[in-house]
């Protein structure tokens, strides 16, 4: 009885080590996401999933997985499945100071409680650094944790004109900018 | 007197053109093949774009200015452009709808006729696009200045083909005598799709199915599956890895990456996009291929889309280029640009960087390229044209005729000092033809070029990525498309490859001279021999790039030796060929019976040699032949013809079609109808009837197999 544990603990092992590694594809899903070339779905707690324009830096749908499916239909080329809580279709962007910014994508974690994503914000010479991240344990409510680095004091970062008018901070306001270099959480509302 | 004295330019000029006129007309009857396009009389009807190779031959007494306009209707928009080619200088020509299905004449361009060989005239409709309406067309019109000037050519009748075995003319069937292989297939049937060391002992890879895998090479046992250990996962179809200072770059689908452990726990939680400045679609084709680190730089190749040419068939902005990205500031700059499925990057000789692609449009074979600045190698698909496009482009390093040497090339490497005699080349994998092949390369008037040799077959997988550890062994890995896990099993994997140091008896290498080619030997052959210029067949052709699939051999001919000269050393041998064209390709095939001196036979006797350049003031040394040496007991070619078929499937067809019922990419010949008129079709037109469980990915064969050829082919499947 006990060798028979051991041998099917023995053979349990390497599963463990895979289901270890970061981007377990059922979780985080790095291939084109509904069109969108370079684009990246994460999944929050065990059936809602977020789906990121990585050059915009634009949260484009969340969506909750149909009862018993998976919330990402395909291959190489995956689909968003399930009921939508909140979609951007429009071309807006990320503002600073009134003025669009120039985005570059500089990459992402993966870590045992969240997944991070980074940008960089450029309007001329002055450059910005935002960090998005997406608490991947369940919880009550769909949460993303926001911080902007290099503002200076009074300014402050403009989200896309969808997302402000979807989300809410934890005072219970529009989510329509941030400042300050702390984390701030918005939820959707 | 007078009005005769007026009279006489004009009764001269009009006896002369009653003799000889001043227009050629190119009639669409005598085009070279209409593929699977259909005749109504005398008017071919252009509903498809591939597999047709609508062109002409003509030969010019003079240099002068053709003009060529074309007589056709068209009732319906045609909305990409045609391409116009003369001895390879092109145009592109907006098609104009012509009222109510009437004829009309368009000018398509001004070109500069040549005298000396026949010149080849190519209309190459839009790639792989299929019309419900057609373009009609019944004739090409060349007008000239001076009379008489052209004339129609017969497409020359190719070279009758000697008959074949595994390396002469035929690919090779087994492991070459000096590789020793062991098969290092694990329980995962891996699709490896990047290769690099990051200490001498420990290989890293990447999968297609975007994993890294590590695998402790000392920890390899004969008893035991090879224990590899996944390192990291969730990569986007990466196809490139290069490790430099134990940092790990990945290229993937859209973005170069770095792979970072900052807790450093073994687990790659980091992905760091270091670039991803160009343009991209959701295309299936669009792939970031191979990964080479030189100068803090990462190079990688961006392929083009395939899925649109069926549609609008353009491209994103900067498709096809060669890029390099610091690893550090993540600046991009395109390097080079008209690669199409570039799927291999590897250093060559004195840290060259060299590129394999893969033939289809605007590549009428497969190529080895070597990186040059702001080179532009030839693959467009419609405007806005690549920054670096130009109508002069830049000559592959080696051409690969598809089928004969290669057929999806993919990484090169270069062989370390450890492999002896072939130290300082570079082999290369292939995706569909499998094995090794090697490459020679030398310089010529600034630009590279050299010839490539069969190496070897008989290993268990095809080979996508190679790398080599510190002490000259090499790994070689597999990769497959589809999800058939059978033929995923079966031709993908990892392995083994070390250079035991045998000696074999082959052509080492090639080097161009003034009057002909000096071919080296890896050993000395026996006294005697090699003296006699029957003793080799060689032939010789240029291609011509349009944006249609492929392309046939141009002026594919046999070429005169007019004598063999052999080194004293019994080493070289040097054939005088008093007919060398540059932007040519020459076959060598050597006799089978040709043996060295410790009485080897020739493991391989074939090399393709790219004529970029003839070097000048370079002469190869001619000498008289020993007494008796030009004696021979038995022809050294025999050309029955009976094998063209075999070999013709064997080279074309047998990567994907077995003959035997084995499943492959494509179905068995034993399942498919036993008809000619269907073998036919599936030949020029694969996609029109697509047997159930296959995906369509062949391509039309008609641009670069002859009529006869296909006779041939369709005989010998019957049978």
């Amino acid at each position: 009885m006990i060798r028979r544990f051991l041998t099917f603990f023995a053979l349990l092992l390497p599963l463990l080590a895979v289901a270890q590694l970061p981007y377990d594809q059922s979780a985080i899903n790095r291939y084109s996401l509904d069109g969108v070339p370079r684009s990246i779905s994460i999944r929050q707690g065990a059936d809602i999933w977020l789906g990121y324009d990585l050059e915009r830096a634009t949260l484009i749908r969340v969506w909750r997985a149909l009862e018993g499916e998976s919330g990402l239909k395909g291959t190489f080329t995956v689909k968003s499945s399930g009921e939508t809580l909140f979609g951007d279709k429009s071309e807006d962007g990320w503002t600073w100071n009134d003025e669009p910014v120039e985005v570059h994508y500089l990459g992402c974690s993966d870590f045992d409680d969240r997944f991070e994503l980074r940008w960089e914000f450029k309007n001329g010479t002055r450059t910005l650094q935002l960090t998005e991240r997406v608490p991947t344990s369940k919880g009550e409510i769909v949460a993303r944790d926001l911080k902007v680095e290099g503002l200076e004091k009074g300014e402050s970062l403009t989200l896309p004109a969808a997302a402000g008018a979807a989300w809410k901070t934890d005072r219970g306001e529009a989510a329509k900018e941030i400042s300050g270099g702390q984390w701030i959480r918005i939820t959707l509302s | 007197m007078k009005s005769f004295r007026t009279l006489l330019p004009f009764l001269v000029a009009l006896l002369v053109s009653a003799e000889e006129s001043l227009a050629l007309e190119l009639p669409a009857r005598e085009i070279i093949s209409p593929g699977a396009n259909q005749w109504d009389g005398e008017v071919l009807e252009i509903t498809k774009g591939r597999g047709a190779t609508i062109g002409w031959y003509i030969e010019a007494r003079e240099a002068t200015e053709v003009t060529v306009s074309i007589e056709y209707t068209c009732t319906e928009l045609v909305d990409q452009e045609y391409h116009v080619s003369f001895d390879s200088h092109i145009r592109f020509w907006e098609v104009p709808v012509t009222e109510g299905g009437s004829w009309s004449r368009a000018e398509l361009g001004k070109f500069q006729a040549r005298p000396g060989l026949p010149l080849l005239v190519l209309l190459a409709p839009p790639s792989n696009k299929k019309y419900n309406h057609a373009l009609r067309f019944r004739r090409l019109i060349l007008e000239s200045k001076t009379p008489g000037n052209l004339a129609l050519a017969r497409p020359p009748e190719p070279p009758a083909t000697p008959n074949a075995a595994p390396g002469f003319g035929r690919k090779l069937s087994a492991l070459h005598p000096a590789l020793a292989v062991r098969d290092l297939r694990g329980e995962t049937a891996w699709r490896i799709s990047g290769m690099a060391m990051r200490e001498e002992r420990e290989l890293l890879f990447t999968t297609w199915d975007g994993d890294l895998v590590a695998l402790d090479l000392k920890t390899i046992s004969e008893d035991a599956p090879p224990p590899f250990r996944r390192l990291a996962r969730g990569l986007s179809e990466p196809m490139g890895l290069a490790i430099a200072d134990g940092r790990i770059f990945v290229t993937e689908k859209n973005q170069a990456t770095e792979l970072i452990d900052t807790d450093d726990d073994g687990d790659f939680e980091t992905l760091r996009c270091i670039a991803h400045d160009w343009p991209a679609t959701i295309d299936y084709h669009e792939y970031l291929f191979g990964a080479v680190v030189h100068d803090s730089h990462l190079y990688f190749s961006n392929s083009v889309a395939m899925a649109i040419r069926n549609t609008h068939n353009r491209q994103a902005p900067l498709r096809g280029s060669v890029l390099k990205v610091h690893i550090d500031t993540g600046e991009t700059e395109i390097v080079a640009g008209g690669l199409r499925t570039p799927n291999g990057i590897g250093f060559g000789p004195d840290k060259s960087i060299l590129i394999t692609d893969n033939q289809g449009e605007w590549l009428p074979a497969n190529k080895l390229v070597h990186l040059q600045p702001e080179a532009f190698y030839e693959f467009r698909s419609r405007p806005p044209w690549h920054p670096f496009d130009q109508f002069v482009t830049t000559p592959p390093a080696v051409w690969l005729p598809q089928s004969e040497i290669a057929m999806s090339p993919t990484e090169p490497i270069l062989l370390p000092e450890s492999w002896g005699p072939y130290s300082g080349q570079v082999i290369f994998g292939d995706a569909t033809f499998g094995g090794l092949q090697r490459v020679f390369l030398e310089e010529v008037d600034g630009l590279m070029q050299g010839a490539a040799f069969p190496f070897s077959q008989g290993f268990r997988h095809l080979f996508n990525r190679l790398v080599f550890t510190s002490d000259g062994v090499l790994y070689a890995g597999g990769i497959a498309r589809g999800n058939d896990r059978e033929f995923i099993n079966k031709v993908s994997g990892l392995t083994e490859i070390k250079f035991t140091g045998k000696e074999v008896f082959e052509p080492l290498a090639a080097r161009l001279r003034t009057n002909g080619i000096e071919i080296e030997f890896s050993q000395p052959i026996v006294e005697h021999a090699g003296w006699n210029p029957a003793a080799y067949f060689v032939t010789q052709w240029a291609y011509q790039a349009t944006q249609s699939y492929g392309g046939q051999k141009v002026r594919h001919r046999r070429s005169e030796v007019r004598s063999a000269t052999v080194s004293k050393d019994g080493r070289r041998v040097f054939l005088e060929l008093p007919d060398l064209v540059e932007n040519e390709v020459l076959r060598i095939r050597l006799p089978q019976s040709l043996q060295s001196t410790n009485g080897q036979s020739l493991w391989a006797g074939e090399l393709w040699y790219t004529v970029n350049r003839i070097p000048k003031n370079l002469s190869g040394n001619i000498k008289a032949p020993p007494q008796g040496a030009l004696t021979a007991a038995e022809p050294f070619f025999q050309f029955s013809g009976q094998t063209s078929g075999a070999v013709l499937y064997q080279n074309y067809c047998a990567a994907c079609h077995s003959l035997d019922g084995t499943k492959r990419i494509g179905p068995s010949f034993q399942d498919v109808k036993k008809d000619a008129a269907y073998l036919r079709q599936s030949i020029l037109e694969p996609g029109a009837i697509v047997a159930e469980g296959y995906e369509n990915v062949m391509p039309p064969m008609g641009s670069f197999l002859s009529e006869k050829q296909i006779e041939a082919l369709i005989e010998y499947l019957l049978k």
